[in-house]
C-alpha cells in the first residue's frame, strides 16, 4: 500500500459519493454536517459502507456511518483504519 | 421428553370434538376473544418457554430450525397460542440474547423457565414500521434511574406480561444511535407511573391480548439498558434476523391444518355423484398447496440453519423469508378457502377452524414488519451483493441443507445489521447445472433460476443510489422480491440434493416447488402439469391417511 | 331514482347520525345484528321497486342502473347490500319464468318491502343442484298444489324473508327435468308446516340473516309453481345468468370503498418523514388498483348491457363476469390492505374498522350464487362454440353495437331470449379482431391491443386443442377459462372505449390493457409506469375519491 489515500483524499471522495446519493452538486455538501440531516437514513449507511469497502478494500462494520456521522468524522476514522492496516502490513 | 412428537401427542387429536385441546375448543376461545386457556396450561406443563432459552442458560434452545419445528404443533392448532403464548416472548428474548449482559440473560431465563410472559414493546401507532422515529423516551432521571415517557400501542401481552423489552429513544438526535432497548420488570416500577391502555380488538388473533402502555415520568433502573446505550437500532436489526426467519416458518403449521381441513372436507363432500376430492381442479389446488408448503418449509429451514452457519449473510435471508413465505401461505389459504366454499365462510361445524386460521394468518403480512419494508431492508444491500457475490464462487456448506445435521450454537455475536455483500445461497441453481446426470426437469428449472440471478445482477448494478431508499421504485423493490424466489428455489434444490428421505430425494417435489416459484419471477404461471400434481397429491393423501405432517420432516401427528 | 340520488338521499356515511352510517354498520357487525333500520330506510327510499321489472309494475328498466344502485349500497356496507338486494335474487325466477299475474302479485309485495329469498342450497349439496333433496309432491284434492318437504340451508333471509323461491324435486327420479321452482309465501303457510333454522355465524356479513328453513309437509297452492313443472333447473340456470351479472355490483362497491380507504390512509399517514403516498410503490399499487377496478367496471358494464342487447350470449357473459370480477376485487382488496397494514386488521382503531369488515364481507361474493369453479366450468363447456365463433369472427353486430354504445337506449330486457348455451359463442371476444383494426388510438394503445389480439389467438388455439371432457374437466381447462376471462375483459375495455369517444381518457384503456396482459402473458416482463401515469391522471380527474 504505497499510496494510501490521505484524509483529504477520503474527504473529497466521500463528498462525491454523498453528492451522488443525493443527486446534488458536490459543492452543496458540507463535510461537517451530519449525514442524517441530508436525509441519508440508516439504509444509506449500508450502501455507503459497501462503497467504502470497495474503494479502500477494507472490511468495515456495516454500521460505521451510524457511529461517524459526518464526512469529516468518517474520513478521520477511515484514515486511522487505513494507517493501521499500512502499519500492520509494514 | 420434549420433542415435537411429545407435544403433538399432548395436544391430542384436534378433530375430536371432545378433546379440550382440539380445534373446537380453540374456535370457541376465539369466539369469546379469549386466549385458549386449556392450551396455555398444556404449554405451561410442557414449559414451552424453555424452547426460547439457550441450553447454557438452562433452556432447550439449541437450534433455530428445531425451535421452528417445536412451535409448529402450536401454530397448527391455534395461532393465538403461537403468538400470544409463544412468539411474543421469543421476540423479546432474542434482544436479550443478542445484547443483554450475563445477568440480564440469567434473569430472563429464570422468568421464562417459570412460565412467565415477557412482552416485546416496540410499536407506536403513530410511527408503525418507522420505529427509528419512535417517540417513547428514556431520559436520565435521578442517579441510577431512567425516566420513561410515552405510549406503546398494539402490543401482545402488554398487560399480563411481568417484564417488558422496550424500544425507547435515548437521545434526541436523529440517526441510528439514538435508541436503546430496556429490559424492565414491572415489579420494579413505582405504582401509578405506568398505566394500561384499553385493549385493541382485531379481526384475527382475536384471543391475543393486544394492549398498550402509557408511561408518565416512570423511573426505571438505569441498568435496564440492553447492551451499550444507543445500540437499540442495531440490536433490533440483528434480532430481526432470528424473528423474521422463525415466525413465518412456524406459521407453516397454519397451512398444514388448512390443507388438512380442505382434504377432510372434499373427501367427504358428495358432488356430482362422487366426492369433491375427485374433481381434477380440486386435486390440483390441493397439490399446489402442498408444493407451496414445502417451498415455505425449505426456505425457512435453510434460512434458520443459515443463522448458525452463515450468520454474516442472514440479514438478507431473514427479510426475504418473511417477504416470500408470508405471501405463499396467505395465497395458499385463499385458494383453499375457495375449495371449502361455504364451509370456509361459516364459523360453526367441523371446518370452522379454517376461517379462524385464515383470519389469524393475516398478521403474517404486516405484523412485526410490513412485507414491503422487508424488501426495503434488503434493497440497499443488493448492489453490493451483485458486485461481490453474484455469481458466487463458494457454495454454502452442505449442512445448511441437512435438517438432521448438528449445528453450532446460535452465534448471537456474529449477526450483523447488514450482510456486507456476502451471500452464498443463490449458488444453488448454478451448482446444479455444473453437475452431470441431474434430472432433466430439475435442470431445466435450475437454468431458469440461474438466468434470473444473472438478470438480477445486471439490474442490481444499474440501480442508482436514490433507488435504494424511501424513493425506491417498484422496479427496484422487485429486485429483492425476485431474489427471494431465487433463494427459495436454491433452498429447495439444496434440500433435495442432500436428502436421504425417499420422497425428498425424488425429483417430483423439487420440480413442483420450482415450477410454483416460476410464477414469482414472471417466467411461468406456476401451475403444475396434471401428472406432477397427481404425484404430489398422492403423497399428500398418504400423509393425511397416515397422520403425518405435510412439512419436510413429515413427522407423526395425531388425528 | 338513480345511484347518485340514492347516495344523496342516504346522507353522509361518515356522519354517525345518519341511519346508514359507517359507525352504525360497524356496531351492527360487532353485535352480529341484522341491519333492520338501514334496510327499512332503503325500503322507504324505494329501492325494492328497482328489483322489479317495469312491466310488472316496478322500476327496473336497466341492468346497468340496478348494478349501480347495488354498488352504491355496497360501497357503504356489503352486509346491507347482501341483505337487501337478495330480494332481487329471491324474485328473479318469477320475472324470468312466471306468468303475468304471478309477476304482478309478487311485484306488489316486493315493492311494499317484503323481502324475498332464494332457496337452492341444501346442507349436503351446494353447486350440484341436481342432487337437491327437498321434494314437492302433488297435493291430494281438487285444488291441486303441492306438499313441500325437506330442508334448505344456508339461505340468505330464510328467517326474515316473507317469500322464498325454492328449487324442489318434483320427480323422485330427479334429473334435469325433475325439478321445479315454487314460490313460497311464508305468510300463507299453516303454522307448524315449516321450521326456521338458527342463524349461522359467518366469517363476514355477520349481521346478515344466513339461516335455513325446513319444510314439514308444507301445503302450497297450485299457483306457487313458477314456470313449467319440471322446468326448474332450466329456470334457475337462466335466472342465475341475471343474478351472477348483478353480483358484480357488490364487488365494485367493495372496490370503491377499499380504494377510498387506501387513498385516504396513504395521503394522511406520515412515515419516514413524509406522507406514505410519496413512496413510488404506494402510488403504483394505487394506480394498478384503479386499473383493476376499471377493467372490472368494463366487464360489468358490457355484461349488464348485454342482458338487454345480447341475451342469447348471457350464459357465457354472466359466467365470465361472476368468475372474473369478484376474484379480481379480492386481489384489489388484498393490495389495498397491504397499504393499510395494522389498520386493515384492528377493528376499532381506524375509521370504524371498515376495511377489515369489507375484506371479510367480500369473500362471500366469490362463493355464493355460483363459485368461480362452477362458472369456469360453464365457460369450458362453451369452448367449442367459442373457438368456432372466434375463428369465424362471428358476432351479432347490431346487438354488440347496442351493448357497447352507451348513448343508445336499452331495450326492455327479454328473459325469454336467455338460453342455457350460447350458440353464437361470445360476440364481444369474437369481434375483437375487427375492433382492434379500427381502434382510433395512439401508438401505445394500438400496440397493446395488437398484443391482446395475439394473446387471444393463442388462448383460442389452446382451447381448440383441449379434448372435450364433460366429467373430468382437467385443471388445465380451468386455467384456460381464466385466460379466456382476461380476453373478455380486454375486449370489453377496447369495445367500450372505441364505441364511446370521450368516455374515458386513453390512459385508462392503456392501463386496463396493461393490467390484462400482465396476467394473460405472465412470462413477458413489462414496465408498470403506465400505472403511475394512471395514478396521476386519476388525481387530475378527481378520480381519487
Ligand atoms: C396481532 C398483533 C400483534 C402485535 N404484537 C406486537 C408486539 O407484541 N409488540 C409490538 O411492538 N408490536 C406489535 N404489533 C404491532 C405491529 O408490529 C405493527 O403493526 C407493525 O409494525 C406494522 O405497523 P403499521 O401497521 O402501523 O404499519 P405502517 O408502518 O403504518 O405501514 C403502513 C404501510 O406502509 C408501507 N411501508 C411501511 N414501511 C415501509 C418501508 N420501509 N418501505 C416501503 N413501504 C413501507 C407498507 O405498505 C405498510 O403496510 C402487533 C400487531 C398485531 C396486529
Ligand atoms: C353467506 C352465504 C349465503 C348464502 N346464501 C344462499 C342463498 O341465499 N341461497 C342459496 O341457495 N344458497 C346460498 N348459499 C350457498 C351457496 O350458494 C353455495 O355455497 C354455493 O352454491 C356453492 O356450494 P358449496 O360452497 O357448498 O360448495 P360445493 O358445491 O360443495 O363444492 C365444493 C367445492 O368443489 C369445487 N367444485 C364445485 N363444483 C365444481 C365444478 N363444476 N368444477 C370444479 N370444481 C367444482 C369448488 O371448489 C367448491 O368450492 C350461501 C352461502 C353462503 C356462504
Amino acid at each position: 500500500m504505497s499510496n494510501a489515500p490521505s484524509t483529504e483524499d477520503l474527504r473529497i471522495w466521500l463528498i462525491q459519493r454523498v453528492a451522488s446519493y443525493l443527486e446534488k452538486d458536490p459543492s452543496d455538501i458540507s463535510p461537517s454536517v451530519s449525514l442524517t440531516q441530508y436525509g441519508l437514513d440508516s439504509v444509506y449507511a449500508f450502501v455507503m459502507c459497501g462503497d467504502i469497502e470497495d474503494h479502500l478494500d477494507l472490511r468495515l462494520e456495516p454500521t460505521v456511518a451510524w457511529d461517524y456521522r459526518t464526512i469529516d468524522a468518517l474520513a478521520d476514522h477511515l484514515t486511522t483504519l487505513v494507517d493501521r492496516r499500512a502499519g500492520g502490513a509494514g | 421428553m420434549s420433542d415435537v412428537g411429545t407435544l403433538e401427542r399432548m395436544f391430542g387429536d384436534p378433530w375430536d370434538p371432545a378433546n379440550p385441546l382440539g380445534h373446537a375448543a380453540a374456535v370457541a376461545a376465539d369466539e369469546r376473544e379469549e386466549m385458549f386457556g386449556e392450551g396455555e396450561r398444556l404449554l405451561d406443563r410442557f414449559v414451552l418457554n424453555a424452547e426460547f432459552v439457550p441450553v447454557e442458560y438452562g433452556g432447550r434452545l439449541t437450534g433455530l430450525d428445531r425451535l421452528v419445528r417445536m412451535m409448529r404443533p402450536v401454530w397448527r392448532r391455534d395461532p393465538c397460542l403461537g403468538l400470544g403464548y409463544g412468539a411474543s416472548s421469543f421476540i423479546a428474548s432474542v434482544n436479550v440474547w443478542t445484547a443483554g449482559s450475563d445477568e440480564q440473560r440469567r434473569a430472563f431465563a429464570r422468568m421464562m423457565l417459570a412460565n412467565r410472559k415477557i412482552a416485546s414493546v416496540y410499536h407506536e401507532l403513530a410511527h408503525g414500521n418507522d420505529f427509528a422515529r419512535a417517540e417513547f423516551a428514556a431520559t436520565p432521571g435521578p442517579p441510577g434511574t431512567l425516566l420513561l415517557n410515552g405510549r406503546k400501542e398494539v402490543v401482545t401481552n402488554a398487560k399480563r406480561a411481568d417484564s417488558l423489552v422496550v424500544f425507547a429513544r435515548t437521545s434526541p438526535e436523529e440517526g441510528s444511535r439514538s435508541h436503546s432497548q430496556l429490559f424492565v420488570h414491572k415489579e420494579d416500577l413505582p405504582p401509578g407511573r405506568m398505566t394500561d391502555l384499553p385493549r385493541f380488538r382485531s379481526m384475527g388473533m382475536r384471543g391475543v391480548q393486544l394492549g398498550g402502555l402509557l408511561f408518565e415520568d416512570c423511573p426505571a433502573p438505569a441498568d435496564a439498558v440492553l447492551g451499550a446505550p444507543g445500540r437499540g437500532m442495531e440490536t433490533a436489526l440483528r434480532s430481526f434476523q432470528l424473528t423474521r426467519t422463525a415466525l413465518p416458518s412456524m406459521m407453516v403449521g397454519v397451512l398444514d391444518t388448512g390443507l388438512r381441513t380442505a382434504i377432510r372436507f372434499t373427501s367427504g363432500r358428495a358432488l356430482y355423484g362422487r366426492t369433491a376430492a375427485d374433481i381434477p381442479q380440486v386435486r390440483a389446488t390441493l397439490a399446489e398447496a402442498f408444493a407451496d408448503l414445502l417451498v415455505c418449509d425449505a426456505f425457512g429451514t435453510v434460512a434458520a440453519r443459515a443463522v448458525h452457519l452463515l450468520p454474516g449473510e442472514t440479514s438478507v435471508y431473514a427479510s426475504l423469508v418473511k417477504y416470500m413465505v408470508s405471501k405463499l401461505l396467505i395465497e395458499a389459504m385463499d385458494r383453499l378457502s375457495l375449495v371449502l366454499g361455504a364451509q370456509f365462510y361459516i364459523r360453526e361445524g367441523e371446518h370452522a377452524v379454517f376461517q379462524k386460521l385464515l383470519r389469524d394468518l393475516a398478521v403474517i403480512g404486516f405484523g412485526h414488519a410490513a412485507r414491503v419494508a422487508c424488501l426495503a431492508t434488503v434493497l440497499p444491500q443488493v448492489p453490493q451483493l451483485a458486485r461481490r457475490s453474484w455469481p458466487a464462487a463458494a457454495e454454502p456448506p452442505a449442512d445448511l441443507f441437512r435438517p438432521d445435521a448438528e449445528l453450532p450454537p446460535l452465534p448471537f455475536d456474529a449477526l450483523t445489521a447488514a450482510a456486507s455483500g456476502r451471500e452464498s445461497l443463490s449458488t444453488g441453481p448454478g451448482a446444479l447445472l455444473d453437475e452431470h446426470g441431474a434430472d432433466p426437469d430439475v435442470r431445466r428449472l435450475a437454468e431458469v433460476f440461474a438466468r434470473e440471478l444473472a438478470a438480477l445482477r445486471d439490474e442490481a448494478l444499474a440501480l442508482r443510489p436514490r433507488d435504494l431508499g424511501v424513493a425506491a421504485t417498484p422496479e427496484a423493490l422487485a429486485v429483492p422480491a425476485r431474489l427471494a424466489a431465487v433463494l427459495a428455489a436454491s433452498a429447495c434444490l439444496g434440500v433435495w440434493r442432500h436428502a436421504g428421505d425417499p420422497f425428498l430425494k425424488d425429483p417430483a417435489w423439487v420440480v413442483a416447488a420450482l415450477t410454483r416459484l416460476t410464477a414469482r419471477i414472471g417466467t411461468g404461471d406456476g401451475r403444475l402439469p396434471a401428472p406432477l400434481a397427481e404425484r404430489l397429491l398422492s403423497e399428500t393423501l398418504t400423509r393425511y391417511a397416515d397422520g403425518r405432517a405435510f412439512d419436510l420432516a413429515g413427522g407423526p401427528i395425531p388425528g | 331514482m338513480d345511484a347518485l340520488d340514492l347516495d344523496r338521499e342516504l346522507g353522509d356515511p361518515a356522519d354517525p347520525a345518519a341511519v346508514f352510517s359507517y359507525a352504525r354498520c360497524a356496531e351492527l357487525d360487532r353485535a352480529e345484528e341484522f341491519p333492520a333500520d338501514i334496510c327499512r330506510e332503503l325500503d322507504r327510499l324505494g329501492l325494492p321497486a328497482h328489483y322489479v321489472p317495469a312491466e310488472a309494475g316496478g322500476a327496473l328498466r336497466s341492468y346497468p342502473e340496478l348494478i349501480e344502485l347495488i354498488r352504491t349500497v355496497s360501497r357503504r356496507d356489503l352486509t346491507v347490500a347482501v341483505a337487501h338486494a337478495k330480494t332481487f335474487l329471491g324474485s328473479v325466477c318469477v320475472w324470468v319464468g312466471g306468468d303475468r299475474a304471478q309477476a304482478e302479485r309478487l311485484a306488489a309485495k316486493v315493492v311494499s318491502g317484503v323481502p324475498a329469498s332464494w332457496g337452492l342450497t341444501e346442507r349436503g349439496h351446494g353447486s350440484d343442484l341436481l342432487a337437491g333433496e327437498v321434494g314437492a309432491t302433488p297435493a291430494a284434492g281438487p285444488r291441486g298444489g303441492y306438499v313441500l318437504t325437506g330442508e334448505k340451508w344456508l339461505i340468505n333471509n330464510a328467517t326474515r324473508g316473507g317469500l322464498l323461491s325454492v328449487l324442489a324435486r318434483t320427480d323422485p327420479q330427479g334429473g334435469p327435468r325433475g325439478f321445479s321452482v315454487l314460490l313460497v309465501d311464508k305468510g300463507e303457510l299453516p303454522e307448524g308446516s315449516y321450521r326456521l333454522l338458527p342463524k349461522v355465524p359467518t366469517h363476514g356479513i355477520r349481521g346478515a340473516d344466513i339461516s335455513g328453513i325446513a319444510f314439514l309437509g308444507a301445503p302450497l297452492p297450485a299457483g306457487a309453481l313458477v314456470g313449467r313443472p319440471g322446468g326448474g333447473l332450466e329456470l334457475v340456470l337462466k335466472s342465475l345468468q341475471l343474478t351472477r351479472t348483478v353480483c358484480a355490483g357488490l364487488s365494485l362497491g367493495a372496490a370503491d370503498q377499499a380504494l377510498r380507504q387506501a387513498e385516504e390512509f396513504t395521503a394522511r399517514r406520515v412515515l419516514y418523514g413524509g406522507p406514505l403516498v410519496r413512496m413510488p410503490h404506494v402510488r403504483r399499487t394505487l394506480g394498478e388498483s384503479y386499473a383493476a377496478r376499471f377493467v372490472a367496471e368494463a366487464v360489468t358494464l358490457a355484461a349488464a348491457r348485454a342482458v338487454h342487447a345480447l341475451p342469447e350470449e348471457m350464459s357465457v357473459v354472466s359466467a365470465v363476469t361472476k368468475a372474473f370480477v369478484p376474484a379480481r376485487i379480492d386481489e384489489l382488496i388484498f393490495a389495498c390492505g397491504e397499504l393499510l397494514g395494522t389498520r386493515a386488521f384492528l377493528t376499532e382503531v381506524h375509521d370504524h374498522g371498515i376495511f377489515q369488515k369489507l375484506s371479510r364481507d367480500h369473500r362471500v361474493v366469490s362463493i355464493f350464487d355460483g363459485n368461480a369453479a362452477v362458472n369456469e366450468n360453464v365457460i369450458v363447456d362453451h369452448f367449442p362454440a367459442l373457438v368456432r365463433g372466434y375463428r369465424e369472427g362471428a358476432a351479432d353486430r347490431d346487438g354488440l353495437g347496442r351493448a357497447l354504445d352507451l348513448s343508445r337506449p336499452l331495450d326492455a330486457p327479454d328473459p325469454a331470449r336467455l338460453t342455457l348455451r350460447s350458440r353464437l359463442g361470445c360476440g364481444l371476444v369474437q369481434d375483437l379482431r375487427a375492433a382492434v383494426a379500427r381502434l382510433p388510438a395512439g401508438p401505445a394503445v394500438t400496440a397493446l391491443a395488437a398484443e391482446l389480439l395475439e394473446a387471444c389467438d393463442e388462448v383460442h388455439d389452446e382451447m381448440s386443442r383441449l379434448a372435450p371432457s364433460v366429467r373430468d374437466v382437467p385443471a388445465r381447462a380451468f386455467a384456460l377459462a381464466q385466460r379466456y376471462e382476461l380476453c373478455f375483459a380486454g375486449a370489453a375495455a377496447v369495445g367500450l372505449w372505441a364505441a364511446n369517444p370521450g368516455w374515458r381518457d386513453e390512459i385508462w384503456l392503456e392501463s386496463g390493457l396493461s393490467y390484462v396482459l400482465a396476467r394473460l402473458r405472465p412470462g413477458t416482463r413489462r414496465r408498470g409506469e403506465v400505472f403511475d401515469r394512471l395514478y396521476e391522471a386519476a388525481g387530475r380527474d378527481g378520480g381519487h375519491e
